[in-house]
């Protein structure tokens, strides 16, 4: 038989002034089973002493502290019981914020506080001891794409000591930014920015560079993982080549070039591009007469380094790691079959005019209208051309503004007599220097027509032509244009959708991967070890990259710092004798938590967040979170109501629900005290028993406090909940008992009022609805 | 340079006028005052204008057809003359762009150019050069309908030119040398 010991705690008169302590006590005493004692402050060192000699001196092997919120002294008490004690064998009562501050009469407070402090006492005796795991960590790391992002991560990383793997699906490292020509808002030349980041991966000792390497397979766990990477042959031995330009001069195929998006065209045989690292050709596969039809070898032949390799073969790596990290970065939005008319040359993307800025460029750096070459007169930009546009890309792509502001400053550089017009929806400026930057924009003359056409148009001599209306002249405009240049929405990249998909993480509405949290842990994805960072997450400036990416490396040293990692068990676990190996668990899991073990399944403790979304869904009810079981559970209800059965039960998610009732605490805004507070990791792990069963026992209502849609702390939350609800609903139809005593609230933490006026609220409905009933 | 602009105003198939925006850009910068480019349509100035209340003159609108090159309409327009003059759109301007100054301009030139100065606002230039006021001073009304004047309201009077014929003469004067100057 476990024997509880209970500490009250006066907080001065913060809870005494409204609580009877002595009659707690009292009531308290009256069972055998428990050990009853009170403090002043517990919370000081006269009360924690008090806790530990109760432990040594009365045998007590449980303990449940009734006082302040978890939140404010939660770990002190936790490292006090730890002393003696398993540290998750206790439980605390709030009888301060959720009730002598929310509860100025003392009849009614001490009810409440006696029903939080049987609760809490019915909770602790349904749980064991949890242990700690040690789990093995290898201070590997993968980043895949070697962008700007993926590069500056890797080096942070390899600086720190980590050996990084940094694989690359194109033959080249570098990313997009090599085919910028220069970058706001300082208009620095591109490739004198990113070229020594090249060259300095290549060089670092702790990295391992992988080009035209992809990930086709995963497995593992945290701190553990598994990655097969498949590398494409170059046929071409990197570290003989002088890319001396021969095998180029000489190949007999002529493709078009994707380096310069389709502006220029190369060989099937040719560097990647100026540049490039490693500085090597590479050959086509697709484009390649002996790959494809066996004959040619002219590369072969007149290669003067004896570089040329048709030997080589697809090559299969196995890579240990102990975090990956995304950085698969972005592509221009193809606007082909639209209103935008991209089928005509003269209209290109801002990507494609990059390349003729470039002076290692298609053009040499002259700015010419593909069709005929010509050097064009009448320039005009298009803002916003797929994007914040609820038919292509909602979001707005965030650097469109200012690379259109450099590129028009650039034209008027290059083309001092040509007439260059923006049209725009508005002009957003937001970072260090861009307003600023904008105002150059304007010195510089160039015009702003505030509009975006409907639809270009060409004549039949194929001169390009819109019209657009104006609204800062109250004018609709014809506009005729030789080179039409669009700021094409930014969209996730083959290689995010590809990996997102190999590595199972959750995608965003915007098909961008998605952060853990978008504030306070934007590189984290949800999955445990996987971290994401740079233009796979979303449109952004490559100083946020390189943000990113430091950030990155710092996750990633915290997480790695230790070849092992201690964790606590207070995770899910599949009862094996239960388990019918149905897999519903392993599909709902948002963070890759749980996987297949022979015909049944298990929990990855260390990927587990103790969501609870898995024991929702579990047919057979085989799934129990240690730290909140259903006899826990139970307990708790049933220690609540036997004390108070007029209760409405609020689950309340730690990160919302819960605070927001601390903060209604602290700020004294007093509801009825039909309210109790029972604390979740999440709303996911509510079953339809766990909302009916109070009901069973009298209870007038429960509520579900559940952290608001977008801002969930757990993928999915509102949507899981939703869906328990409905079934419930059912349930309660059959009781007879209206679905008004039911209701799921989103709120945010700091909002204490909503908390005070739904409460009270829902203590109204339910007593009009007993009345009307 | 004969250069044809690519945009045509589909209203009236009028052109901006380029050469309109640089002799603009020209006058401003001897005034040391900023291309009416650098307006970004904010529209404070509208706002805030005094005119705007009484007359509709909207500056922000102005600024916007000037920076286009459609200049010449804004010329024959009569909205220009609405400006008071207060100056409180340059005074409040974010990006120190100065509306009122900019119509001072194309004033000039619309006077520069031999056409008579539009109708009521002909009347007030020849007050202002027979009794040095666009008006005469007036009794104001306050909420409760009564009337005051300066001098009950403890105001300074105001005082017109000591020699009319010589004002007026003045003024003649300096208008000839500016014309005769361009």
């Amino acid at each position: 038989m476990s024997k509880i010991g209970v500490f009250l705690c006066h907080c001065g008169d913060n809870i005494a002034g409204t609580v009877n302590i002595a009659e707690l006590k009292e009531e308290l005493s009256r069972d055998v089973g428990l050990v009853v004692r009170d403090s002043m402050f517990l919370c000081s060192e006269a009360g924690q002493n008090k806790i530990i000699e109760t432990i040594d001196t009365e045998d007590i092997d449980r303990v449940v502290i009734a006082s302040c919120s978890p939140i404010h002294h939660g770990d002190i008490f936790r490292s006090c019981v730890k002393k003696r004690l398993n540290p998750f064998m206790w439980e605390m009562a709030n009888i301060r914020e959720h009730c002598s501050w929310v509860h100025p009469n003392m009849e009614e407070g001490t009810v409440k506080a006696l029903s939080l402090i049987k609760g809490a006492i019915g909770k602790i005796r349904y749980k064991s001891p949890i242990e700690t795991a040690e789990v093995p960590v290898k201070q590997e790391v993968l980043v895949i794409g070697a962008g700007i992002s993926g590069m500056h991560a890797s080096l942070e990383l390899a600086d720190k000591g980590f050996k990084v793997h940094l694989i690359e699906k194109d033959a080249s490292i570098g990313g997009n930014m090599t085919r910028l020509g220069r970058t706001f808002p300082t208009d620095d030349c591109a490739m004198c920015t990113v070229s020594p980041i090249m060259n300095g991966t290549k060089a670092h000792p702790n990295i391992h560079l992988m080009t035209q390497s992809e990930v086709v397979e995963f497995a593992g766990t945290p701190g553990d993982f598994r990655v097969t990477v498949e590398t494409k042959p170059r046929y071409v031995l990197p570290d003989r080549c002088t890319s001396c330009g021969l095998c180029t001069e000489k190949c007999p195929v002529t493709i078009s070039s994707e380096y310069d998006l389709g502006l220029g065209d190369t060989k099937a045989i040719h560097l990647p591009f100026d540049s490039c690292v490693p500085n090597a050709v590479f050959i086509e596969a697709d484009a390649c007469l002996y790959v494809q039809k066996g004959a040619c070898r002219i590369c072969e032949k007149v290669c003067p380094a004896d570089a040329i390799d048709f030997g080589q073969k697809v090559e299969s790596t196995i890579l240990e790691v102990g975090a990956i990290v995304v950085a698969t970065g972005y592509r221009q939005k193809d606007l082909s079959n639209t209103e935008y008319n991209v089928e005509h040359p003269d209209v290109i993307t801002g990507l494609q005019l990059e390349r003729m800025i470039t002076p290692s460029g298609p053009t040499g750096g002259k700015i010419v209208c593909p069709s005929d070459g010509r050097g064009p007169k009448k320039i005009t930009f298009i803002q916003c051309a797929g994007s914040r546009d609820r038919r292509h890309n909602e979001y707005c792509s965030n650097i469109c503004c200012m690379y259109s502001a450099k590129n028009s400053k650039i034209l008027r550089n290059k083309i001092p007599d040509a007439e260059i017009n923006i049209c725009y929806i508005d002009i957003r400026a937001p970072g260090k220097l861009y307003e600023e930057y904008y105002r150059t924009m304007r010195e510089k003359g160039i015009k702003t027509i505030m509009g975006i056409p409907s639809e270009i148009l060409d004549h039949s001599d194929g001169s390009l032509y819109f019209e657009v209306f104006d609204k800062a002249t109250n004018k609709l405009l014809r506009v005729g244009s030789d080179l039409i240049v669009l700021a094409a929405s930014l969209e996730p990249s083959d290689g995010t959708e590809r990996i997102r998909e190999k590595l199972h993480l959750p995608g965003g509405s915007d098909g961008f991967l998605i952060p853990r949290h978008v504030k306070i842990a934007p590189v984290d994805t949800p999955n445990e070890g996987l971290y994401s960072i740079g233009l796979a997450l979303g449109p952004k400036a490559i100083q946020e990259c390189i943000t990113d990416a430091s950030a990155v490396a710092s996750r990633i040293a915290t997480l790695l710092r230790s070849d092992k990692k201690k964790i606590d068990l207070s995770t899910a676990v599949i009862d094996p004798a239960k388990c019918i190996g149905c897999g519903k668990c392993e599909e709902a899991c948002n963070y890759n938590a749980i996987m297949k073990d022979g015909e049944k399944f298990k929990v990855i403790d260390l990927s587990c967040r103790s969501c609870g979304k898995c024991v929702s869904v579990c047919p057979e009810g085989a799934i129990t979170l240690r730290s909140f079981s259903r006899e826990q559970v139970i307990g708790l209800l049933d220690g609540i109501l036997e004390v108070d059965p007029d209760s409405i039960i609020a689950y309340s998610t730690s990160a919302c629900g819960y605070m927001a009732a601390d903060i209604a605490g602290t700020s004294r805004r007093e509801y009825p005290t039909d309210l109790k507070i029972v604390r979740l990791i999440c709303a996911c792990q509510l079953t339809v028993e766990d909302l009916i069963y109070p009901f069973t026992k009298g209870a007038k209502g429960v509520m579900v406090l559940s952290c608001p849609e977008p801002l969930h702390h757990f993928v999915d939350e509102v949507e899981v909940i939703k869906g328990t609800i409905n079934r419930a609903n059912k349930v309660l139809d059959g009781m007879g008992i209206s679905r008004k005593r039911l209701k799921l609230v989103e709120i945010v933490s700091p909002d204490g009022a909503k908390l005070q006026k739904v409460s009270t609220e829902m203590a109204e409905l339910v007593k009009m609805d007993l009345e009307g009933a | 340079m004969t250069e044809i602009s690519s945009i045509t105003d589909l209203f009236n198939m009028s052109k901006p006028e380029s050469s309109d925006i640089r002799r603009l850009e020209g006058e401003l910068k001897v005034l040391g005052l900023s291309s009416p480019n650098i307006c970004f349509q904010c529209s404070k100035c509208t706002s805030g204008c005094e005119a705007m209340k009484l007359l509709e003159l909207q500056p922000h609108s102005v600024m916007a057809s000037t920076k286009a090159g459609f200049i010449q309409e804004i010329i024959d327009s009569e909205v220009i003359w609405t400006c008071v003059g207060c100056y409180k759109c340059k005074e409040r301007c974010p990006q120190e762009v100065s509306p009122v100054e900019v119509m001072y301009v194309l004033k000039n030139w619309y006077v520069a150019s031999g056409k008579p100065i539009p109708g009521d606002y002909q009347n007030m230039l020849q007050n202002m050069i027979t009794n040095g006021f666009m008006q005469g001073t007036m009794e104001v009304l306050d909420t409760e309908n009564r009337a005051h004047d300066r001098g009950s309201l403890g105001l300074p009077e105001i005082k017109g030119p000591k020699d009319t014929a010589k004002f007026a003469m003045i003024l003649s004067r300096m208008a000839v040398e500016r014309l005769g100057g361009e």
